[in-house]
């Protein structure tokens, strides 16, 4: 039994390209983050913390190198998860948990993008 | 010494069981080899089956698991293994008899990376000629002898022997596309570019840890990547 994948738009070599851009970026955002995280006070609510955030001299830049990282995110882990499911999982049983993986990166996609337009108050 | 060999008859046994053999140290010399000292054992049993042929590592026929790592048996010093031997098939395939593997699927994934030269008609008057330079690429990956030990090492190759190339087909492919005076590079290069047929491999270099011969197909591998990401 052949698995479904051959034919996905992000098989082998595009998946192992935008594998190596998304590590790249997030190699770069880490500090980023880190950086961002140490100039906000110690505890704040998450209303605060998108007040907090939008008064950063960099929140636009924040913001928006935040969202390619959310997506970014989800393609490394997309190809990562994959190859384990593709390794792992019964051969029987790799195109519906392909199937399962992919729903629920659609879902945590679209949690990101709606928790990041609250978060920085475009909702 | 002490020998624990994998036995496994299909017309008798449901499964493989280790069987022991003492061989006298007397009958061995400093330099004998282990697959002498298996000539020496299949005297006592006459029943051990094992593959093997040149006996000088060439043919890549008696690849097999030592002590848990895969070897040829001819060109493995048994001064080097410790007074307990533990022999097994080259794991991830099916098992014909004792240490004999059905390399079915091996030879399979081999085949269709199409290894030979595709190239223009050759004209029979005058060599098909390369520069040193050209010819240097091929260092480390013409040099393959089938063996198996390192597909038969790989994780990736265990799990889908039927879909990923392994490590002795991809460095066969590799030779090819880095060929100067093959001609079909691009279409080499597309037939390759899957998640399942090149890009299983994880680089976890058991390949490289169990070949016989000395050669890197991890690395090599990992070349075919790149020039996968370069040329398509």
């Amino acid at each position: 039994m052949k698995f479904n994948i051959k034919s996905s738009a992000l098989s082998g070599r595009k998946a192992h390209i935008w594998q190596r851009i998304s590590a790249i970026y997030l190699l770069f955002y880490a500090p980023f983050l880190a950086i961002v995280i140490t100039q906000l006070p110690d505890s704040v609510s998450l209303k605060l913390l998108a007040y907090q955030l939008n008064t950063l001299p960099f929140s636009t830049l924040f913001e928006v190198a935040s969202l390619v990282a959310v997506l970014l995110v989800l393609v490394h882990a997309w190809v990562g998860v994959r190859d384990i499911i593709i390794d792992y999982v019964p051969r029987k049983k790799v195109n519906l948990w392909l199937t399962l993986y992919h729903s629920v990166l659609i879902l945590l996609l679209l949690n990101s993008i709606m928790i990041a337009f609250n978060l920085f108050g475009y909702a | 010494m002490k020998f624990i060999i994998s036995r496994y008859n299909p017309e008798s046994d449901q499964t493989p069981f280790d069987q022991t053999f003492e061989l006298d140290d007397a009958l061995l010399s400093a330099d004998s080899m282990l697959l002498d000292a298996l000539h020496l054992l299949r005297e006592q049993d006459p029943s051990i089956a094992y593959r093997s042929s040149c006996q000088e590592g060439v043919c890549g026929s008696d690849g097999m698991n030592v002590n848990g790592k895969n070897r040829l048996s001819c060109v493995t010093s048994l001064s080097e293994l410790g007074q307990t031997i533990t022999l097994r098939p080259l794991p991830g395939l099916p098992i014909i008899k004792d240490l004999i593997i059905d390399m079915t699927l091996f030879y399979k994934q081999y085949k269709a990376v199409k290894p030979y030269l595709e190239s223009i008609p050759l004209d029979l008057e005058h060599e098909h000629l390369q520069t040193p330079a050209e010819r240097a690429k091929l260092d480390g990956a013409y040099e393959c002898i089938m063996c198996g030990c390192c597909s038969t090492s790989c994780p990736s190759f265990w799990w889908n022997p039927d879909q990923f190339a392994g490590p002795a087909a991809l460095l066969a492919a590799k030779r090819f596309v880095v060929d100067s005076r093959d001609i079909k590079h691009i279409d080499r290069l597309k037939e390759l570019d899957s998640a399942t047929t090149t890009f299983r491999c994880r680089h976890i270099q058991n390949c490289t840890d169990a070949c016989p011969k000395g050669l890197n197909p991890s690395r090599a591998i990992q070349e075919l990547k790149s020039i996968m990401v370069k040329d398509l």
